[in-house]
């Protein structure tokens, strides 16, 4: 497969390592908020073509709800999570203590805000554990919630990527919540500047991964 | 029922014969229809972004198979290939060789020629896109004028219909070399434009129909950019600027949309997660 990036075979191992880390500690975060057991998969990295990107995420033209929160500071990329709107709903119902089942109909202002701010929590802690590890400052954008067809969500996820590549280095990790049937993704990419400033960076404090 | 041919993200086909070219999931992205009903050709692009001025891609290798068990074909083939740089990586003559070379090597482009059976092409498209699912495949259809559509269902970018001669089999290495920017705007509708006028359709019949470019994230206090609207502004500027009538528009608002397109009547239908209509 073409790859439009030129990584090589270190340092995207690099990048899914920091990946690794990250998404570790936010997904204990999140289990320290909800008080139960999150299970995060270790995040797929991956070049996946963008014609096919919304095949990752059930077809193009399945309801998905989703949380979009832009990554700010010294670099940029997005973050996306994308649930089936029944685990999102669960997960919106476990926030508030209920048990999941209870929001039926469209979220109200109570549970958007508790998804963004699940969202805000879990990107929070993500970010920061990479700052730290890298030594450069990040911050969650506001989350932005909408309800609707994978693809149509995608597209803005996509966009900046979109200009340049016809693969896209992505990561993407499984979230599940025990005992509840909340399952969904969590995406994340960075833009191609901020790609190569991130191996620079990780190559100035950890050597040249090549010998 | 006719055969539904899905355009993906950044994808654009062009027919002259009755299917249905669906657009699933149009976000900010458009579906721009074009269609000639005199010559009967009909065209859907799934465009991304509005222009190609800031693209910035990085060169791609482009290697190449030939499949062919004939040696005028494959010469033609050839000749053309080398004209447009291409690194020709293998020459096959049977299905099987050519289903092998292309895990082998996954060359950026496998030309087929149609002298296989009809079965047992159907398997090597089959495993193809099994292996590669954006694998970039053009047939050259030997046998029949009318039997390309199934392909194109299939995911193979091109169909070179008979008679074969160079100058076809030039058009379509050109087509499949712009493929990557077929999601910008303006280089989508040019060379959609251009597939149609080889079907020999004329500039004056062709009509325009654009759906799509909505605001995904317009009701939070963030603001994010409205690529939606960006998007449908500009294919409605350079359709405005070429003199392309648009007889129906469904543009903007906050949700995504599946248009399909059918290329019998013309008709387009839109689902959303509000509801369908019809236009």
């Amino acid at each position: 497969m073409e790859e439009h990036y030129s990584l090589s075979t270190d340092e995207l191992e690099a990048l899914k390592e920091l990946g690794n880390i990250g998404i570790g500690n936010a997904a204990i975060a999140l289990s320290k908020i909800l008080d139960k057991k999150v299970n995060m998969s270790i995040p797929d990295t991956s070049f996946i073509p963008i014609t096919t990107f919304s095949d990752h995420f059930g077809g193009p033209d399945s309801i998905v709800m989703t949380i979009f929160s832009p990554i700010l500071g010294e670099l940029s990329g997005e973050t996306l999570f994308i649930f089936s709107q029944q685990s999102g709903k669960g997960l919106v119902d476990l926030m508030m203590g209920n048990e999941p089942g209870n929001t039926v109909n469209e979220l109200d202002e109570m549970g958007e805000s508790a998804f963004k701010e699940m969202a805000n929590i879990f990107v929070g802690t993500y970010l920061n554990a990479i700052s730290d590890m890298m030594n450069i400052k990040l911050l969650p954008g506001v989350p932005i919630v909408a309800t609707d067809m994978v693809e149509s969500i995608l597209n803005i996820f996509l966009l900046k990527n979109g200009e340049y590549a016809d693969n896209i280095l992505c990561s993407k990790a499984n979230i599940s919540i025990d005992g509840h049937k909340v399952d969904g993704d969590f995406i994340f990419l960075f833009d191609l500047e901020s790609l190569q400033k991130i191996v620079k960076k990780i190559k100035e404090s950890y050597g040249d991964l090549v010998n | 029922m006719d055969e539904e041919i899905v355009i993906g993200m950044g994808k654009l086909v062009v027919v002259n014969q009755p299917a249905i070219l669906s657009g699933i999931g149009l976000g900010s992205c458009v579906g721009l229809m074009l269609y000639d009903s005199v010559k009967k050709v009909s065209g859907m692009a799934h465009i991304m972004l509005p222009d190609s001025q800031k693209a910035k891609f990085l060169e791609t290798k482009h290697t190449s198979i030939i499949a062919d068990d004939e040696e005028f074909t494959t010469k033609t083939f050839k000749n053309s290939l080398i004209e447009k740089e291409y690194e020709i990586s293998a020459i096959t003559n049977t299905v099987e060789d050519t289903l092998s070379k292309f895990k082998e090597l996954s060359p950026f482009l496998t030309l087929i020629s149609s002298s296989f059976s009809q079965d047992s092409l159907n398997k090597l498209l089959e495993d193809i896109f099994l292996i590669n699912k954006t694998a970039n495949v053009v047939i050259a259809e030997k046998n029949s004028k009318d039997f390309y559509i199934p392909y194109l269902v299939k995911g193979v970018i091109d169909v070179i219909t008979p008679p074969i001669y160079k100058k076809k089999i030039d058009f379509s290495l050109d087509f499949v070399n712009n493929q990557r920017y077929f999601r910008f705007a303006d280089i989508a509708i040019n060379k959609m434009l251009d597939k149609m006028y080889s079907f020999g359709c004329s500039k004056e019949n062709i009509k325009a129909k654009v759906v799509g470019g909505a605001h995904m994230f317009s009701h939070c206090q963030v603001k994010i950019r409205n690529i939606g609207e960006e998007n449908s502004k500009k294919v409605i500027e350079i359709l405005n600027d070429l003199k392309v009538p648009i007889v129906q528009k469904v543009v903007g608002g906050d949700v995504g949309r599946t248009v399909k397109f059918n290329t019998s009547d013309y008709s387009v239908k839109i689902t959303s997660k509000e509801g369908e209509i019809t236009l």
